[in-house]
């Protein structure tokens, strides 16, 4: 599996502790890490993702249908799911203040099935942590 | 010889100075901020069936 993740776009290490079932992805200075393909790449690979939590710097902008996101790039962005944390993150839609905020991206549904993994799978932010305003 | 050592200098000089500008500008670049170039810093899993 790690050779499976250290493969993928962007990704310049992978960290994996088999006592705590803990996968670390640090990404490369300049690339784009797709999470949505580290997680289809970790099914490949036989393993099943319990959980994903990302780190990540943007901005908050309001998309068309009136959804919250964090823009990470200029074409890239995670549609907020809405709770607490993210409602503090509103008033700076389309304002140039950068937050750096740590969500989780993914949760495995309850229940035994195991479902295809997809890499256009949508992945919605849930805000656990706002670390930094700037 | 002595035009050269002095270009020489001069060159140096021109070098060094934006260095040292760089240095103490004390604003933080991508690798101080230890981002991904699209924002990303860093991805956790918690995976099931690992051997």
């Amino acid at each position: 599996m790690k050779q499976h993740l250290g493969r993928q776009s962007g990704v310049q290490k992978v960290e994996v502790s088999l006592i705590d079932g803990k996968v670390d992805v640090t990404p490369k200075e300049d690339g784009q890490m797709d999470p949505a393909q580290l997680l289809k790449a970790t099914y490949d690979s036989g393993v099943s993702v319990a959980e994903m939590d990302m780190t990540a710097r943007g901005k908050i902008v309001k998309d068309a249908s009136g959804a919250f996101a964090l823009q990470i790039a200029a074409n890239r962005s995670f549609t907020l799911e809405p709770n607490e944390l993210s409602k503090q993150l509103e008033p700076l839609a389309n304002s140039p203040t950068e937050v750096t905020v740590r969500g989780q991206l993914y949760k495995k549904p309850p229940g035994k099935a195991k479902k295809k993994m997809e890499a256009s799978l949508p992945l919605k932010l849930t805000v656990l942590e706002i670390q930094e305003k700037q | 010889m002595k035009k050269f050592s002095v270009f020489v200098l001069l060159l140096g000089s021109m070098m060094v100075v934006p260095v040292l500008q760089a240095q103490s500008s004390g604003v933080p670049g991508p690798r101080a901020l230890g981002a991904g170039g699209d924002g990303i810093q860093h991805v956790e899993m918690r995976v099931e069936g690992m051997t």
